[in-house]
């Protein structure tokens, strides 16, 4: 009887809340935080946990308390402040360490990945490169990128650093990054010669998925109707010459260097040069603006990047996306242009400040609030479901360096590793619809679900189920690199109410069923040892489909 | 047993309440089923028939697959795509494999020849044994596009998203534009599910989720590539828990939510674990009968190498000699290779995918004629190619861009092969020295189709059994091309 008034009470502090938070922040925008911001709005530690499991890779006992004791502005703009530690400076180590003869293979910069998201402090910053790392799709799956992992590495770094930066800077970092040079073949693309063409790959795939998309959108994010494309292959053909000339940085440009000779010993990560010799002269056209004959390549791509930047769907198709990877898969029209809106303005008149961006995804009512729509949340995907458990359980390393190589096998690993998607179309796509499903007969969109099947949940199952008792990774003398520590949990045992409470807060912000409560509750109260009291409860928690769906 | 009725009682609830949300969002969907489940469809309960999707993932430069060898065919080839030294993407004429077709193909550039890609010759074998067929210039269609002229003209209806990978690729998958997330392998198999004991395995994928196999009424089995069948662990001990106090079925496959996220991924799950058993059964047995295949030797340093594609082959053929376990009368499989997106370094990228291809082709129909248990199989299984899209007929450099129709080839005993069915696109340079001149070349040598998906389909599903109706009902765009071209003839 008293449930309606106390939901209505906390509905009512919860949207004067994200009132308050909003005026906060827009107010301190860029500045670090003042002692007045933690005492407005402190997160209480459920809605602490939300925000953790949005913009972090998993939300943790110290962080929830920290963050509620911050309150939420002044945390956001901790997180902002936070420096850049640099996946390219662990590799050098690494390199340095290596027997001579050794290379760098892509499993050193698992380590650090791994590292950095379990221990890093900057962890908004972690969470959000690695939803770019899924839209500005590179992969190690590819030979070129495999043999040049210090490369790579410094690619991720790029999308980190330019993560809380302008999205016209980190378009053109990507676009001139040699990584992707190789990946979408721009690297060593030459003008039209005779009967030889322009390469189009990074042409169409900038346009398709790291920009603009296929069709025109309205801001909300919904396409404009009738359907009308947003671009044709003319336009493709148009756009491909301006990358044209592009290839390895070094300190000439002849033809030998363009064509991969003499290599700089730096070439895998700096940005790609012109070489005025194999750029097309000729005029370049495309989403009608025409780039006049003998214009220098480095022009040219200002030119096509201000063009691309500009078009009025980047901010509802960029930030749809963002929404998709971070909080949510059907995000409202609503949301969409709130967060379109952010992109176009930050509020200062700056147009792709990703700050603002961040903050319009994060800090919308519609992430901010559980709701109870039956339509509601996104499936954790695998990485993120491990990176849940180091986190909450304080994962530790015996070697420190986090040792875990690739997981891609979906029969007894979780079907996913970090940088090696199969293709630029990343893991899952933003649009997929699950056939033959409740979801599809909705009109819904569930992306994680493309790569979940009746083998990967096989996989993802074993693969806790061995991990939570016995930790993962290389495994040496019988013992894994990456263990947990349950002392928190141990102590809890006895209490077998307040384990569930702890273990709901952390891994569940606090969204757990009755049901699935009573479930945990009966498996734990069997007579049992005390750390398989501790497995259980883990274990049945992320086997469950209530934490699998974030909600 | 306790586990078997909960399990089954808790499906039946749960296709209640989901089929009671369908309606409440979508009658039409709802209707759909009830519709699928009461029509009646063909039943096959004696013979076995089973067809193959062998799909090259990126675009496959069928042009340097399938080559016309014609003096004039050969010099538009060789200005097209031999720029001189690193640039060349041409492959030499000493190198290709000549093919001489039961039907001699004369056409507007005279009489043609033609020829396989170097590395394919067991497919060639293949071909000359009458085994295999190719068809040219295949692709995305809703209705015939006559040339180019037409085509921008918009007087007619063009697929959508042309050139894009992965839209080219729902559409291969899916032929059906108002169905984009269906496949006709889907399709076929909500028709022909009633012919199998165990429905599960009637569309089966060892390359992960793909639209070709998603049907409306019938989900795809995805397998492990290796075809291991691994439990859930846990299941019955779990950390000191056993037998009655183990939660673990009853909360990953019945959550109490109502969030349809939660609800279909338990639904994954329970059917993961309702086809475990089964697959078990069948894998076991058959790891031990079922040859590996040998490796296969990568053309580019002569070395040998496993072949992941010959192995994804043998998990069907495993399933396959299973077909009397699971009561199989009628399977259809996915299988995939990838890296055929060329942009660059075409020439070694593609041989070698080519020679994999080759050696994975050549064990499976090796390995069906003498399969265990059951015998010859090799015209009881079609195995037919597809692609995104073939790729530009002029070169990048030291590639190919994305393009449209492409040359795919069919294998099979039930393959009327040794022929090229379909017009070749014309590929001679024209008198006035302005390069190639096709009326069916929409840019950079992208040939409009000349034969559609749904033609190419509907001829292997009229052999695998659906009748007029089910092809009409499964491939909607069919109609829309003449009467006499719908089917192509390739299947005996």
């Amino acid at each position: 009887m008293l449930t309606t008034p106390l939901l209505k009470t906390k509905t009512m502090q919860v949207i004067l809340k994200i009132f308050l938070l909003t005026a906060l922040l827009t107010a301190c925008s860029g500045e670090p935080s003042t002692t007045t911001t933690s005492d407005v709005v402190k997160p209480t530690p459920t809605e602490a946990s939300r925000i953790l499991t949005q913009a972090s890779f998993g939300a943790t006992t110290t962080e929830i308390n920290r963050l509620s004791n911050m309150g939420t502005a002044a945390w956001f703009n901790d997180q902002f402040a936070k420096p850049q530690p640099l996946h390219f400076a662990y590799m050098n180590a690494v390199q340095n360490n290596l027997p001579a003869g050794q290379k760098l293979t892509e499993e050193h910069f698992f380590e650090s990945f791994w590292q950095r998201a379990i221990t890093g402090d900057d962890q908004l910053r972690q969470r959000v490169a690695f939803a770019l790392s899924e839209i500005f799709v590179i992969s190690f799956q590819n030979n070129t990128l495999a043999n040049n992992p210090r490369g790579v590495a410094h690619y991720y770094d790029t999308l980190e650093a330019y993560a809380f930066g302008n999205f016209r800077t980190l378009l053109e970092q990507v676009t001139l990054h040699p990584m992707m040079g190789n990946y979408l073949s721009s690297l060593r693309n030459q003008k039209t010669v005779g009967a030889r063409l322009p390469d189009e790959n990074y042409a169409r795939e900038v346009m398709q998925l790291f920009t603009i998309g296929l069709k025109q959108l309205n801001q909300d994010g919904t396409e404009v109707i009738p359907a009308a494309a947003t671009y044709t292959s003319d336009d493709i053909k148009g756009l491909a010459k301006v990358f044209t000339g592009w290839s390895w940085a070094g300190s000439d440009k002849s033809q030998n260097r363009f064509f991969g000779g003499t290599p700089d010993p730096n070439r895998d990560y700096l940005p790609m040069q012109n070489y005025p010799n194999f750029h097309e002269p000729l005029p370049k056209s495309f989403l009608g603006t025409t780039i006049s004959a003998n214009t220098t390549g480095e022009e040219s791509l200002k030119i096509a990047l201000d063009t691309l930047f500009n078009h009025p769907n980047v901010g509802p198709f960029i930030g749809r996306q963002l929404i998709q990877r971070l909080v949510m898969s059907n995000p409202s029209p609503a949301y969409v242009g709130r967060v379109a809106a952010a992109f176009n303005n930050n509020g200062l008149g700056v147009r792709g400040d990703l700050k603002a961006v961040i903050k319009a995804v994060m800090l919308d009512t519609e992430a901010l609030t559980a709701s109870s729509s039956n339509t509601t949340g996104k499936l954790r995907e695998p990485i993120i479901r491990l990176a849940n458990w180091m986190r909450a359980f304080h994962a530790t390393s015996a070697s420190t360096r986090f040792q875990l190589g690739n997981t891609d096998d979906p029969l007894r690993e979780l079907g996913q590793t970090q940088m090696r998607s199969p293709t630029v179309f990343n893991f899952f796509r933003p649009g997929y619809v699950p056939p033959n499903t409740s979801i599809s007969a909705a009109n819904l969109l569930a992306p994680e679900m493309q790569i979940t099947e009746e083998t990967s949940v096989v996989g993802y199952l074993n693969f806790m189920r061995n991990a939570i008792p016995n930790g993962t990774g290389l495994r040496v003398n019988n013992v894994n690199d990456i263990r947990p520590d349950y002392t928190t949990e141990l102590a809890l045992v006895a209490t077998p109410d307040k384990l569930v409470d702890h273990l709901n807060l952390i891994l569940m912000q606090n969204t757990m069923s009755p049901t699935l409560r009573g479930q945990i509750l009966g498996a734990i109260n069997v007579n049992n040892t005390a750390i398989n009291k501790v497995y259980l409860a883990i274990f049945l928690i992320m086997a469950s489909p209530e934490y699998l769906v974030q909600k | 047993m306790t586990n078997a009725i909960n399990l089954s009682r808790r499906e039946f609830l749960r296709k209640g309440s989901l089929l009671s949300v369908a309606g409440s969002l979508s009658a039409p969907f709802a209707f759909n089923l009830f519709s699928m489940n009461v029509a009646a469809a063909s039943t096959f309960t004696s013979d076995y028939k089973a067809i193959v999707c062998l799909y090259f993932g990126g675009g496959n430069d069928s042009a340097n697959m399938v080559l016309a060898t014609d003096t004039p065919s050969w010099a538009g080839y060789q200005a097209a795509r031999s720029l001189g030294g690193t640039a060349s993407i041409a492959l030499p004429m000493g190198s290709v494999l000549p093919i001489v077709p039961n039907t001699t193909k004369v056409d507007a550039v005279g009489t043609r020849s033609f020829a396989l890609h170097p590395n394919l010759t067991q497919v060639k074998s293949l071909f000359d044994g009458g085994r295999a067929a190719i068809i040219a210039n295949v692709g995305t269609l809703i209705q015939p596009i006559a040339d180019k002229v037409v085509y921008r003209s918009n007087s007619v209806q063009k697929p959508s998203n042309l050139f894009s990978h992965n839209d080219q690729t729902d559409q291969w998958h899916s032929t059906d534009p108002s169905k984009p997330i269906y496949g006709w392998g889907g399709r076929m198999g909500d028709v022909l599910k009633t012919s199998n004991t165990k429905q599960n395995f009637t569309n089966i994928s060892s390359s992960g989720n793909s639209v070709f196999l998603a049907g409306e009424t019938i989900n795809q089995y995805q397998i492990n590539a290796n075809g291991a069948a691994v439990p859930i662990g846990g299941m019955t001990n779990l950390f000191g828990l056993n037998g009655s106090n183990n939660p673990l079925q009853a909360i990953i496959t019945s959550p109490a939510s109502n969030n349809l996220l939660e609800r279909e991924h338990a639904a994954v799950v329970e059917r993961s674990i309702a086809a475990q058993t089964d697959l078990n059964n069948v894998m076991s047995s058959s790891n031990t009968t079922v040859p590996t295949p040998s490796q296969y030797i990568n053309p580019n340093n002569n070395q040998p190498a496993n072949n992941s594609l010959a192995t994804q082959l043998r998990t069907v053929a495993r399933i396959i000699s299973g077909q009397s376990a699971l009561g199989a009368h009628r399977q259809v499989f996915f299988v995939s290779i990838g890296g055929f997106d060329t942009h660059d370094n075409q020439l070694t990228g593609q041989a070698d995918l080519m020679a994999r291809i080759d050696h994975a082709v050549a064990y499976f129909y090796t390995t069906l004629a003498t399969l265990s248990g059951v015998g010859d199989m090799s015209s009881n299984v079609t195995l037919f190619t597809a692609s995104d899209f073939g790729r530009t007929f002029t070169s990048n450099g030291d590639g190919t861009d994305h393009g449209w129709g492409a040359h795919h080839f069919v294998v099979g005993g039930a393959v009327k092969g040794k022929d090229i069915y379909g017009s070749f696109p014309q590929t001679a340079v024209t008198n006035t020295g302005a390069g190639i001149d096709n009326p069916l070349d929409v840019g950079s040598g992208n040939w409009i189709p000349t034969v559609s998906v749904d033609q190419y389909a509907a001829t292997i599903a009229k052999w695998f059994g659906l009748n007029q109706s089910e092809i009409a009902s499964v491939f909607p765009n069919l109609t829309n091309f003449p009467i006499q071209d719908q089917n192509l003839g390739f299947m005996l």
